[in-house]
């Protein structure tokens, strides 16, 4: 066999190794999405046969407008987590956004404004977050971890651990509005979970922040601007983490610096249990979707069963450990 | 049975013996607590210098001492270290304090503070928070006070809608531990008194796990529970909660009327009872302008050589827009 025809067959046999591969890939990704089904319609049946209460239409709108604003942040922080980042500082900026509106509409700013002026906080917050994590080459874990603690206490200290009140015009639609019955942060949700999707699924951004998390150097050495991306998802996931704050700021018509508090675990269990690889290069937001109903009608079903948020942290916790080890079970199965 | 003194406003109570003092002059000390001759250095040390409630106890207690005329007081925060918090109660017995007002919330800090106290034979007082093993605490009466809210809550619920046998969320906070849930215990005790024989399927207990944005979600989904049409009371362990639980069942909709009676009177509480009077009965105020003087009093009494009694229990008062007390514009 001369050398040409010896390149020419190894070559065969890497595509055909690489074919199978993709297939596999295929294969589980879908088992994982079939299974979230089947996890969503266990957890609906439990709850269905528990209360009474949980299958009507006003109780399943009422948790869809709960569980939207974790979905919001679940959105953005799936991109990152496929782009092998992790943003945690999203209950810090909450809490500070929220904190930062309270104290200019106190001092007779437009609430509009104030709010324009808080999600431009959250955005130095992202931009902070990834030219740390990018340009110093700093685990995006460490770095989130300290910016969260810097916005937590900040958000302490400008607001003197006090709550305000809040109100303004319009300003109550956000976190309480309905448009045709369906509470307005159902739409807030869905409108940006459809962005996220087309984006992931449809675009050359979308295609570059799949290969940014596969493998860092290969994206960078094929002309994908990695680092550029990394940042640019930062400062999107804080932006979505400071209108999330908006939301809640809303629903209670009061700021708090307490306010982002609840949820951390809940974004980060929906976002690995939707499928996304903490090594990044993988993940789906149909499978963040999936995650976020399955977490909402667990927070639900507890809430009508009055259990308490003991039991509920126990839930998401074991579901998170399960996410993780199954991710784990996944990328060996692919190799 | 350790001696008890209930502060309740102007009114008091006591039980249990020994408790040799006046009561009704703890919330009000005067010159006459001042021995010929004598000055009372008080040592402070207080969680926080910015939360509010704390605030107002550190004010009243300062105002306190200068009107009595012959205390001052030397004020250190710890902002919830504990370590620090015994670090600032040594500096404290280096300036010679001679009393100690103690507003140190960690309980695991307590005895080393108390050993500190004791060695150096200061007298002093806990505003609880937290217990210090071996000396007496002032503190609120968390069963009796949200009863007592919730009585005001359900006479404001009758005098608005007659006969009506009304629902009940309320918000707890078990993780907090057993102080803070005898405040969620008295308030379902207090609305079972007010309605006779109510249904168990009336009261509806939410975790808020100590935040108002939880306290919300989850009184918000809680709700479906509650038919529509309904009158709704709410009430939780603190104001914040209290206006979660109240947004959570308002927010969730369908129902006649949703009524709360906000606890603690910090200026949250009572800015809430202000702005939704129809809706607020009113604040349960644990009236923290009453804790610093009150304080005051239980350790320059001890220092005269009084017995005072091992637990002081501030019961709080109703404050309504209209009877002026939540200081409504």
């Amino acid at each position: 066999m001369t050398d040409e025809a010896f390149e020419l067959e190894q070559g065969q046999r890497s595509l055909e190794t690489e074919r199978r591969l993709a297939r596999r890939r295929r294969f589980i990704q879908q088992l994982q999405q079939q299974g979230l089904v089947l996890v969503l319609i266990i957890v609906v049946c439990i709850m269905w046969a528990s209360s009474p209460y949980f299958m009507s239409k006003y109780n399943l709108l009422t948790a869809a407008s709960v569980v939207s604003i974790l979905g919001i942040m679940a959105v953005t922080e799936t991109l990152l987590v496929i782009a092998a980042e992790i943003d945690i500082s999203i209950g810090g900026v909450m809490a500070l956004v929220s904190v930062v509106v309270g104290i200019l509409v106190g001092r007779g700013l437009n609430v509009w404004l104030a709010s324009a002026i808080g999600m431009a906080v959250a955005a130095l917050v992202g931009v902070i977050n990834g030219v740390i994590t990018v340009q110093f080459k700093i685990n995006s874990l460490v770095t989130t971890l300290g910016t969260f603690s810097i916005a937590t206490g900040l958000a302490y200290v400008l607001s003197g651990t006090t709550t305000v009140q809040i109100s303004g015009s319009g300003f109550g639609f956000l976190g309480s509005g309905y448009i045709a019955t369906i509470p307005s942060t159902v739409y807030f949700f869905i409108g940006i979970w459809l962005v996220g999707a087309f984006i992931a699924r449809y675009t050359t951004l979308g295609r570059h922040i799949y290969a940014t998390g596969d493998n860092i150097d290969a994206a960078d050495r094929s002309g994908i601007r990695p680092n550029r991306i990394r940042i640019g998802l930062f400062i999107f996931n804080s932006v979505a983490a400071g209108f999330a704050g908006l939301v809640v700021t809303s629903e209670l018509s009061s700021s708090a610096p307490q306010l982002g508090d609840p949820y951390l675990l809940a974004v980060v269990t929906a976002v690995i249990l939707g499928g996304a690889s903490l090594s990044g290069g993988r993940g789906r937001l149909s499978g963040t979707l999936l995650a976020v109903a399955i977490l909402g009608v667990v927070q639900n079903g507890f809430a009508l069963l009055e259990f308490s948020s003991y039991l509920q942290n126990l839930v998401t916790g074991c579901l998170l450990i399960l996410a993780v080890l199954v991710d784990q079970f996944v990328r060996r199965a692919e190799r | 049975m350790l001696p008890i003194v209930l502060v309740s406003g102007m009114a008091v109570a006591t039980s249990g013996a020994g408790a040799s003092i006046k009561p009704h002059d703890l919330a009000h000390p005067t010159k006459a607590l001042c021995k010929a001759g004598k000055t009372y250095k008080v040592g402070y040390d207080v969680f926080s210098s910015s939360q509010p409630f704390a605030v107002s106890v550190s004010t009243s207690l300062v105002a306190a001492a200068k009107a009595v005329g012959c205390a001052t007081v030397l004020t250190e925060v710890d902002n919830m270290n504990g370590p620090q918090a015994i670090a600032n109660v040594k500096t404290l017995i280096n300036e010679k304090i001679n009393l100690f007002v103690d507003f140190q919330v960690l309980a695991p800090f307590q005895p080393e503070i108390a050993k500190l106290l004791k060695a150096a034979h200061i007298p002093a007082v806990t505003i609880v928070g937290a217990l210090l093993p071996g000396f007496p605490s002032l503190g609120l009466d968390p069963y009796n006070g949200e009863f007592k809210g919730m009585t005001a809550l359900a006479a404001f619920a009758k005098k608005k809608y007659p006969g009506v046998t009304p629902y009940f969320v309320g918000g707890a906070e078990p993780e907090s531990g057993a102080a803070v849930l005898a405040r969620y215990l008295g308030a379902k005790a207090g609305f079972k008194a007010a309605f006779k024989g109510v249904p168990a399927s009336h009261i509806i207990e939410v975790d808020t796990n100590g935040t108002q944005s939880t306290a919300y979600s989850a009184a918000k989904q809680a709700s479906s529970r509650i038919p529509a049409g309904s009158v709704v009371l709410t009430m939780a362990v603190n104001d914040e909660d209290t206006a979660g639980v109240w947004q959570g069942v308002t927010a969730h909709g369908g129902f006649k009327a949703v009524l709360a009676e906000s606890f603690g009177g910090d200026s949250y509480g009572m800015s809430q009872v202000c702005k939704y009077p129809k809706s607020y009965a009113g604040a349960w105020d644990l009236e923290p302008q009453t804790w610093g003087p009150t304080a005051l009093s239980l350790v320059m009494e001890q220092e005269n050589g009084q017995k005072v009694p091992a637990t002081t229990s501030i019961l709080g008062v109703q404050a309504t827009k209209a009877n002026g007390l939540a200081g409504c514009k």
